[in-house]
């Protein structure tokens, strides 16, 4: 996997880190989306220089790599749908907030 | 020649064929050819031009400061009218009064239980609390829709809750209605007179021919389903009119390639309308699916051309309306507010209707109770014995529903040339990827709407007078004479 994307490096035969640019992508959006992927690995996210490390280590004894580099596509797939639902809310944001708050204007009352 | 500056207003645009469609947030439309699309877009079309003037007209762009604040001033105000359902709050209060039920429908989304375990039926503690909850919603409208199961087999709590409700209704004097989801299979004598005194409103289902309802809708009795509505119905038009029920249709794999048939059948009935739906994934229709579904795009195959049969059944002359295009084409069509609870911006769930299941607890949609019956309860949002109107409908359920089902803020619907058309089905997104905003490249909800409003809005644009003139008989309830007088 990593001879063909220098962003993704095996570690050990059931650990692997990602490195993703901060300048695209938020620690938020990476956090969002490491958290979805708890329930395979366990995982620590770190910062150096301009990329968000993240280091995946699979909860089973002996992991079909198959499996794991499947997953790890599906991790940079949420990260980037992360990322995206950021940036349109900071762009439509506030049309959401004003639907949102109308809807349950009555409340206030 | 004269060239002008002018600010492009926020619309999005999708390339057709050999020219672009744009839509703005006031969901208004409009076609352009490449070099009319070019020109707009590096501020080079002429003031003097048709679409220049078409284009201002209806809010693409404007030519001056002051313009530019008129027409944001007048989007707002058609935004507003749009999402005018959001100012009431929930109109529509479903009350599952039994889970029991006298029929096995393959494809029950709600996994109904015995005729017998009457454990399973909504008591009077419960029944007079969930009223109570109800009148307490700030809408002028209450429609009180009875579910079940087979809901006539909790009789006596319809009939107290009924009594109920008109009583509080004195005092709050709100618009009040009363619907009864039945099968029709064993309807009383005393109950159909005490539907007609209380102006109660029938809702059936019909799949069909006798071969395509009775595959399915199987009885306890073993005796045809068909055969008991069919009598039933009669019994009930008889005593209450015609008008009197409606009917819904379920399409599985088995009755899908039949559907001009059934039109036909739904007609020969007396039916005026019709509503093509596609199966919901949840409930029997999930443990039986190699039975019953069938792909996406042969649902769309089928819709086409039931509804271009059901087109051409009207240009003879019969009146008669697919319910799902006509609510697509009234946000086309028009500027008003179509607050539909299953196709919404933010979803109807919750906030344009709620389901009251027989334990009490609190439901922001049907589908939500019908996951629940799977044993996932995410979406519970209390319960009318435990907890106050405010915790109900002002809790973190709802308010996260309404959150994350705006549209316009959805990856992918945020830049969807149909937006302003649709709408999001949270619960099914999270049934599909236990995210309540979903993954719309994966949604068979996305690509089978989309499929249809697309279909629509071609049919539209294709303006063929006779067929707009159908269009406008669906939209607005009046008869194809009417119509064509107007557009003489």
């Amino acid at each position: 996997m990593n001879e063909n994307n220098p962003l993704i490096e095996q570690i050990s035969n059931k650990a692997y880190v990602v490195q993703l640019n901060n300048e695209i992508y938020s620690q938020s959006a990476v956090l969002s989306a490491s958290n979805k992927f708890s329930d395979f690995f366990y995982i620590k996210v770190n910062i150096e220089d301009n990329n968000l490390i993240i280091t995946f280590e699979f909860k089973e004894y002996n992991p079909e790599p198959n499996l794991i580099q499947s997953k790890i596509n599906e991790f940079c797939n949420e990260a980037l749908e992360q990322q995206v639902r950021e940036d349109i809310n900071r762009k439509f944001g506030n049309l959401r907030e004003s639907i949102y708050n109308k809807a349950f204007s009555f409340m206030q009352d | 020649m004269q060239t002008l500056n002018y600010n492009l207003l926020p619309f999005n645009f999708k390339k057709r064929e050999n020219e672009y469609l744009l839509v703005n947030q006031a969901g208004e439309y409009l076609t352009l050819s490449e070099s009319e699309f070019e020109k707009l877009t590096t501020g080079k079309l002429n003031s003097l031009d048709d679409i220049y003037k078409k284009l201002k007209a209806k809010h693409f762009i404007s030519d001056s400061e002051e313009g530019t604040e008129l027409a944001i001033d007048l989007l707002s105000t058609k935004l507003r009218t749009r999402k005018a359902f959001l100012s009431d709050f929930t109109a529509l209060h479903m009350i599952v009064v039994t889970l029991r039920c006298n029929c096995r429908c393959t494809y029950c989304q709600v996994s109904s239980v015995d005729i017998n375990k009457t454990e399973y039926d909504m008591d009077w503690k419960t029944a007079k609390k969930t009223i109570d909850i109800i009148f307490q919603s700030p809408n002028p409208v209450i429609k009180i829709e009875y579910q079940g199961g087979e809901p006539l087999l909790n009789w006596e709590i319809i009939k107290e809750s009924i009594l109920y409700a008109e009583f509080l209704n004195k005092f709050a004097k709100k618009n009040l209605e009363f619907i009864i989801c039945t099968n029709l299979k064993e309807i009383t004598e005393e109950q159909i007179k005490f539907i007609k005194k209380h102006k109660v409103i029938l809702s059936s289902s019909l799949d069909g021919l006798k071969k395509h309802h009775d595959l399915h809708r199987k009885t306890q009795d073993n005796k045809s389903s068909y055969d008991a509505f069919l009598s039933n119905l009669q019994r009930v038009r008889k005593e209450l009119g015609n008008d009197c029920c409606s009917a819904l249709l379920t399409i599985t794999k088995d009755n899908l390639s039949d559907l001009k048939e059934i039109i036909d059948h739904y007609i020969e009935l007396g039916f005026q309308d019709i509503f093509l739906r596609a199966i919901n994934p949840y409930g029997n229709a999930v443990k039986n699916a190699n039975e019953i579904n069938y792909k996406s795009s042969e649902f769309i195959e089928s819709y086409k051309d039931a509804l271009n049969y059901i087109i051409k059944l009207n240009l003879k002359g019969k009146l008669f309306v697919e319910s799902y295009a006509t609510l697509i084409l009234s946000r086309i069509l028009t500027p008003f507010s179509t607050g539909f609870v299953d196709l919404q911006s933010p979803s109807g769930a919750g906030i344009s209707g709620v389901i009251y299941d027989y334990n009490g607890e609190v439901y922001p949609a049907d589908e939500a109770r019908m996951l629940a019956r799977m044993g996932d309860k995410h979406f519970c949002m209390g319960n009318v014995l435990t907890n106050s109107y405010k915790e109900i409908f002002n809790g973190t359920v709802i308010r996260d529903i309404v959150y994350n089902s705006c549209v316009e803020t959805m990856p992918i619907c945020s830049d969807c040339i149909y937006q302003q058309y649709c709408g999001a089905d949270p619960i099914r997104n999270y049934l599909e990827t236990k995210d309540i905003m979903g993954n719309r490249l994966t949604s068979g909800f996305c690509y089978k709407n989309k499929a249809i409003i697309e279909y629509l809005m071609q049919l539209v644009l294709e303006d063929n007078k006779d067929i707009m003139n159908v269009f406008w008989t669906w939209i607005t309830k009046r008869s194809l004479k009417e119509v064509q007088l107007e557009n003489i």
